[in-house]
């Protein structure tokens, strides 16, 4: 707990993280509120989406922690490499450890700190889903079902320490913040759809990890729309619950691992 | 109470093809100041890097307090290593509370550590905002702030203004007098003389000399001698067997003897081989001389 302690002292008056965080949260309200319209335009299909029901519990849960996971994904990767290339950037990293910290303890801290920004995320994630389920669900709440699928929180909540723990791993290795941040997109956007669609066969590109990561929260009217064509049109998601959700903690772990050797064999 | 704070066992760090290090071992006991002197890249910060835990050692190990791991026992040593780093967007004040909490320090004293560097009036301004000496002076209170029993400090006086460098110098020597122990890195040899009472010289990696400050940089003085005919005063100090070198400078003769022997002795050697000085004078060798000929 002292650990966490240290990373919030760090943090307590450092602007750029909190207009950061405020940024996030913010836009995890402004997408939440504006979802139904964008829904029209994502997917040719979405006239076969009830819009009216998008806000409905227990949908609710699902479809907008599939949206915020885009947030989740560009604000908590972006957090993480500011802090972790801070740290190189100012030498602190090494001040830390002539003062006290093992490279043990500096790895754990800023691992509880993305723990700790993941679980804030996901409990307003989780509270504007609420006050949108409650205001939108027009006095008809069934209230035994309404938590039906509140599972999906959970999953934003591992999705969301995944893409942090990806950021700690590229700020990790390539120190310097700009770089870093361009180097995660590249990463997740580029090297693994190459990697899936050029060298590996089937469904194995299914287990790549920002691929499963970012099915951990799925597009939810995929499912809802190739039913209604009658038509496997899309190609569905290979893995399903819960080997998705436990693939991505041995993911997790993992990659805490990697960070962990990387800086263990470092000069500081 | 003779005890060791730190022992080091042939310590060695290559980078690349590079010798930064080679084979260093030492061992510091509780109570002295040490003085680890040399040139600029001689292996001082290297050295310190590793017992700080902060460069792996390529062979070697160390051991701090008797066999303990350093992390455990980080809080009793306060370090400061090259450069004061900080978190620039962070106070004077709010800085040292995160070094205290990194210390686990309950009740750490920051504002009196930031009235002994001098800092109290800008306690709240952020670390950005400094000068190089501030940055220093907050660098040096962060090493106290633990109250630790050994002090490291790597080049502590850089950056500062002659007053800055005399108020640390004191501060080194009033912290040695309360029975703690420090190990100063330094190139300025004068500043190894001022505060330390031992000192281990580093060249290129490789231990020269170590020992009492006074045994190892205190070395013999040289003899400058001359007579009327050089060239057999010279055939003569071949065979004159305190002598331990000599040679010749102009149109005198610097000769340095064995430990032990004095001017006057020479002078009735020479004499009793029927050569008459001219000129007879007693170089004190300063330090600065001293270290140079040790690092050559």
């Amino acid at each position: 707990m002292y650990l966490l302690k240290i990373e919030f002292k760090k943090l307590s008056s450092y602007l750029t993280f909190w207009v950061l965080l405020g940024i996030s949260l913010l836009s995890t309200f402004l997408l939440t509120y504006w979802s139904t319209e964008f829904s029209f335009r994502i997917n040719s299909a979405a006239h076969l989406i009830n819009t009216t029901s998008w806000y409905q519990f227990p949908s609710i849960w699902g479809n907008v922690t599939w949206l915020c996971s885009y947030a989740n994904l560009f604000f908590i990767s972006i957090i993480v490499i500011t802090l972790v290339c801070n740290e190189y950037t100012f030498k602190t990293i090494r001040q830390n450890v002539i003062d006290g910290l093992s490279k043990f303890e500096i790895v754990l801290g800023k691992i509880i700190l993305i723990i700790g920004l993941s679980f804030a995320m996901t409990l307003f994630t989780g509270t504007v889903c609420l006050v949108f389920g409650l205001i939108y669900s027009e006095g008809a709440i069934n209230f035994s079902g309404m938590f039906n699928n509140v599972n999906y929180l959970g999953d934003f909540f591992i999705q969301a320490i995944a893409y942090g723990m990806v950021a700690y791993f590229i700020a990790t290795l390539f120190k310097r913040t700009g770089l870093s941040i361009v180097m995660f997109f590249v990463y997740k956007s580029i090297i693994e759809s190459i990697i899936d669609w050029k060298f590996l066969p089937n469904n194995l590109g299914d287990y790549l990890p920002m691929n499963l990561f970012s099915e951990l929260t799925p597009k939810p009217f995929a499912q809802t729309a190739a039913n209604a064509l009658g038509k496997g049109i899309f190609s569905m998601y290979s893995i399903t619950s819960p080997t998705i959700e436990i693939l991505a903690i041995v993911y997790i772990i993992a990659i805490g691992a990697g960070v962990f050797l990387l800086i263990k064999n470092r000069d500081l | 109470m003779e005890q060791t704070i730190l022992q080091i066992n042939s310590l060695s760090k290559n980078y690349g093809s590079v010798k930064a290090l080679s084979d260093f071992s030492c061992k510091i006991e509780a109570g002295k100041t040490y003085g680890i002197l040399g040139p600029n890249g001689s292996g001082k910060t290297t050295t310190l890097g590793i017992v700080l835990g902060v460069i792996n050692a390529s062979e070697g190990n160390y051991s701090w307090f008797g066999g303990s791991t350093l992390n455990k026992n980080k809080h009793r040593i306060g370090a400061l290593l090259e450069t004061p780093n900080f978190y620039p967007y962070l106070s004077a004040y709010k800085n040292l509370d995160v070094v205290a909490a990194i210390k686990q320090i309950t009740n750490p004293k920051i504002d009196e550590v930031l009235d002994f560097v001098g800092l109290e009036k800008w306690k709240n301004a952020a670390f950005k905002s400094f000068s190089l000496g501030m940055k220093q002076r907050l660098a040096i209170a962060s090493t106290l702030i633990a109250d630790p029993e050994v002090l490291i400090l790597d080049e502590p006086t850089n950056g500062l203004d002659p007053e800055g460098i005399a108020d640390v110098r004191k501060l080194i020597t009033a912290i040695g007098q309360k029975g703690k122990t420090i190990i100063l890195a330094s190139h300025l040899i004068d500043e190894v003389e001022k505060v330390c009472t031992d000192v281990i010289i580093l060249k290129s990696g490789k231990t020269i000399e170590s020992g009492s400050i006074y045994e190892v940089l205190k070395g013999d003085d040289t003899i400058e001698i001359a007579a009327d005919d050089l060239n057999s005063l010279s055939n003569i100090l071949k065979s004159i067997s305190i002598i331990k070198s000599f040679k010749k400078v102009n149109d005198k003769i610097s000769v340095s003897l064995n430990k032990g022997n004095t001017a006057a002795e020479l002078n009735k050697a020479i004499f009793e081989k029927g050569i008459v000085l001219s000129h007879l004078f007693v170089k004190k060798k300063k330090l600065e001389e001293q270290f140079l000929e040790l690092i050559k």
